[in-house]
């Protein structure tokens, strides 16, 4: 586990729970030591009094071992000593020949003696007994190799293990004169049934196992076959030992030399049927320990409730307090002497004096909250409104697509976009927004820096309109008007809104424009010259016929009859005329390049003065003119002058015929205009030619009629233009004739 | 006052407008002491007594001056120029007459200091009446500062 986590879980837990896991914890921790303390020690007692038994026992069995064989031996010694065996190898087998043979068939007492023969010195076979069952197993020289035999003297060999079946060599030597003349050699099979392996175990108990074997170690038997495995090395053995025998379990075992034999004997008991009893105590005692930390935990867990119990009451109620529930008393009702008791006593006085903080807190809660409701109720709706035009605002403002509309920070980076702008300049919202607003300037505007020029100066007046090229997204160039005006926040510069509108057409149109008035300057400057030349140089000659022909007519009348008189008038009148058609002609055009000197203009008076001047014959009684309430005109006086001069004289010439002309002069006004009239019951005209009334050189009665040239009426048009007025007729034939003229208010020309 | 003395300047390069002026002027008595130059540098050397008129007087003044302005050579305007510029020959009244009506001509006209401005009429009646009010005038009416 984490030792990182692990901490902090059990802090987790609760004392309820952490007490009885404490002491839970020690009682195991004992249990455990005890335990292992008395598990090692018994072991070790255990094993100490096995090893006793397995020497002692070890000792017994190779002693019987020995008593055993030493009566065997002697048996055959007691043979061996025999005066007719060695007076039989002493003659060499010519005496007592039957006789030795009777001996050895007696050596044969059980199924176990195998073999019983006779050897001389040269340890050749010399008698064999008759009861002999099979060869000898190994030769007799290979046997005294490993045992030795002194003279007068018999020992039992060590095992041979020969197809199937162990064999043991028991000698003894035949002496004469203490030399040894021959052996007696005996061979028998180890002996023991199972029968009687199983009741030398039972007799030894704990399921103790017998081993014989050579003192070389070279063989092992447990008497019944040959044992393969001991894991032991026998030669340096003494005393208790361990091995793992061929099963694998230790065996607690004891070895010990069979006395008069080339044999050991070794006893081994299963350690684990030693230590069986003291697992039996093992478990009796875990047993115990697992009573015992069952009783110790719920004895810890009942302390520990009776600490946690009261606890966990103070806890539920300042919980309670904690989470607003001061409406109910909330005490913790407990009769206890110690300090829990104290602290519960301590927490109801506490409780009290909350409650009656809270109940005051209440009231003034309860005050400020309606106070605050109908604050948040206000807010919300005044919010919900912004946020509605605010909604309303940015859709009208995405909406827009013939403005680009762009919210720039302090810095110039772009942060709103609407269609407008990308409809003008080419950019997608996406691939604008937080770009620099000066990619929409010209490579020599940036070098000279005016989009930072222009944001200092919008940021400075408030608000800055520009005029000039901009470049498209496609590098396509625009004739822009972008209006920047700097938003502030609370005082603090926190952007820009900049309004652009693409005006390239109106550019073209205002360029055309520019370029048609300069032409038509032009052609008014040639039309100058025209005039200038037409007023010096047509005049001079006119002027010289009209003198000579007024010459001759003063030098000769004498001398001409009628008709030349006649003539010379018609000349002198003629020029007349050409020269007043001249002057008008001039005056005209030159209105063309007279600047208007706006004055407010007395009208009704200057109607009088016209009047005056132009009624100075005396036929003229017979007019009556009547002059209304005219309102001031806003007008230069010295052509509106004209103006009134030409309609008024009009008015009188063609009412002239008239046996009692009219002439009225009225006026009115609204709100943007003052209007003017001049009306006469003369001769009228027909509406049809209205059209042809203001046109220059027109006229509408020939010149037997009404002298005139036709540039009067043209005069006044011309001059009610300039003044950005109007002027109409209304007529009748022979009913008269109505001139209307207005100009409007505040002139500014 | 000496008889033989020039009371008139008529400066005109056109015959006609000349002889009618001249006629004008004779009707009410008045061209007994006029002398006609044909231009504006014949005007100025006849004023400053130089070329053909060296042999004359400069001090003897013309009582008024009628000058035409457009002219070959030294039209009406600078003539004018040339006598306002001129300490001994400010004092001459002038009058400029002429056909046009031309304002910036008249504007100019003032501005050197013409003394009097005459669009001449086209018709003979109008402009002997306008001659002969002249020549009356100037030669009568104005006390000159001699």
């Amino acid at each position: 586990m984490n030792p990182k986590r692990s901490k902090p879980i059990f802090s987790r837990l609760s004392i309820q729970q952490r007490l009885p896991l404490l002491i839970c914890f020690f009682l195991l921790f004992t249990i455990i030591v005890y335990g292992f303390l008395n598990y090692y020690s018994l072991k070790k007692a255990t094993l100490m009094i096995g090893r006793e038994r397995v020497n002692t026992l070890t000792e017994q069995i190779s002693s019987m071992l020995g008593q055993s064989a030493l009566a065997t031996i002697k048996y055959l010694h007691n043979t061996a000593y025999m005066d007719q065996v060695s007076q039989y190898l002493a003659t060499g087998g010519k005496q007592y020949g039957r006789e030795t043979v009777d001996e050895l068939n007696k050596l044969h007492k059980d199924s176990t003696w195998m073999i019983a023969e006779l050897a001389d010195s040269t340890l050749k076979t010399v008698l064999r007994s008759d009861k002999s069952l099979a060869n000898v197993p190994v030769s007799l020289k290979e046997v005294l190799t490993y045992t030795h035999i002194g003279p007068d003297s018999a020992w039992a060999g060590k095992f041979y293990y020969v197809k199937g079946t162990t064999y043991y060599p028991i000698i003894a030597s035949v002496t004469r004169k203490k030399h040894i003349i021959g052996y007696l050699v005996c061979w028998k099979i180890l002996p023991a049934s199972q029968k009687a392996v199983d009741q030398l175990s039972q007799l030894m108990g704990s399921g103790a196992n017998l081993y014989i074997g050579n003192r070389d170690g070279g063989f092992w038997t447990n008497t019944i076959k040959p044992v393969s495995g001991l894991n032991f090395n026998a030669k340096i053995a003494s005393g208790p030992f361990t091995f793992r025998d061929a099963d694998g379990q230790t065996m607690l075992a004891a070895v010990q030399p069979v006395a008069y034999t080339d044999w050991l004997t070794v006893i081994g008991f299963p350690e684990k049927n030693l230590l069986s009893g003291m697992n039996g105590f093992m478990r009796w005692i875990f047993l115990f320990g697992i009573i015992l930390l069952g009783i110790g935990a719920f004895a810890a867990w009942l302390t520990s409730r009776g600490i946690t119990g009261p606890l966990n009451k103070l806890t539920g109620a300042a919980m309670a307090i904690s989470a607003g529930d001061y409406s109910s008393h909330v005490s913790v009702d407990m009769e206890r002497g110690d300090e829990l008791g104290k602290l519960a006593h301590a927490f109801n006085i506490m409780e009290q004096y909350v409650q009656q903080t809270y109940e005051e807190l209440e009231a003034m809660v309860d005050e400020r909250t309606s106070a605050l409701s109908e604050e948040i109720r206000l807010r919300e709706t005044t919010e919900a409104s912004l946020r509605e035009s605010r909604q309303r605002y940015h859709l009208m403002i995405n909406e827009v697509k013939d403005y680009a509309i762009i919210m720039l920070d302090a810095e110039g980076k772009i942060l709103v976009w609407n269609q407008g702008a990308e409809r003008i300049k080419g950019y997608t919202e996406k691939e604008i927004l937080g770009k620099s607003f000066s990619l929409f300037y010209t490579p020599s505007d940036i070098e000279n820096q005016k989009p930072q020029h222009l944001l200092k100066r919008a940021a400075k007046e408030g608000r800055v309109e520009d005029v000039g090229w901009r470049v498209r997204k496609d590098g396509s160039k625009f004739w822009a008007d972008v209006v920047l005006t700097p938003i502030y926040n609370y005082g603090e510069l926190t952007g820009f809104a900049k309004v652009t509108r693409d005006i390239t057409e109106r550019k073209k149109l205002e360029d055309e424009v520019a370029v048609r008035t300069a032409q038509l300057e032009a052609s008014n400057k040639e039309l100058e010259a025209f005039s200038y030349s037409v007023s010096h140089d047509l005049r001079t000659p006119l002027r010289a016929v009209s003198g000579y022909s007024v010459m001759l007519k003063e030098d000769y009348e004498e001398k001409l009859d009628a008709e030349g008189l006649r003539i010379i008038n018609n000349i002198i009148i003629n020029a007349r005329i050409m020269g007043t058609l001249i002057d008008e002609l001039l005056a005209f055009s030159r209105l063309g390049k007279k600047e208007l000197t706006l004055t407010n203009v007395n009208m009704q008076q200057l109607a009088g003065l016209v009047t005056s001047e132009l009624l100075h014959n005396e036929t003229d009684g017979k007019y009556r003119v009547s002059i209304g309430a005219l309102p001031v005109a806003t007008a230069d006086q010295a052509m509106i002058k004209q103006v009134l001069m030409n309609l008024v004289s009009n008015a009188l010439k063609y009412s002239s015929k008239q046996a009692d002309p009219v002439i009225e002069i009225g006026g009115s006004e609204d709100e943007n205009e003052t209007i003017y009239y001049v009306k006469d019951n003369g001769v009228g005209f027909d509406m049809a030619y209205a059209g042809k009334l203001f046109g220059v050189f027109q006229r509408l009665h020939s010149q037997d009629e009404f002298e005139g040239t036709g540039v009067g009426l043209a005069l006044v048009k011309r001059i009610i233009d300039k003044h950005s007025g109007k002027v109409w007729a209304e007529a009748e034939e022979d009913k008269g004739a109505k001139f209307y003229f207005s100009l409007p208010k505040n002139n500014k020309q | 006052m000496i008889d033989n003395k020039v009371e008139i300047l008529l400066v005109e390069d056109n015959p006609h407008d000349a002889e009618m002026t001249i006629r004008a002027l004779r009707r009410v008595n008045l061209a007994n002491k006029l002398i006609h130059v044909k231009d504006g540098a014949e005007a100025l050397d006849f004023i400053f007594s130089k070329g053909v008129y060296s042999e004359r007087n400069v001090d003897d003044k013309p009582k008024v001056i009628l000058l035409d302005i457009k002219m070959p050579k030294v039209d009406g305007i600078e003539v004018l120029r040339q006598l306002k510029s001129d300490e001994k020959t400010r004092s001459i009244p002038v009058v400029i007459m002429t056909s046009s009506k031309e304002e910036q001509d008249i504007i100019t006209s003032y501005d050197i200091g013409v003394n009097s401005y005459v669009v001449k009429p086209v018709d003979f009646e109008g402009f002997a009446k306008a001659v002969s009010q002249l020549g009356y005038y100037w030669l009568i009416t104005n006390q000159s500062t001699q």
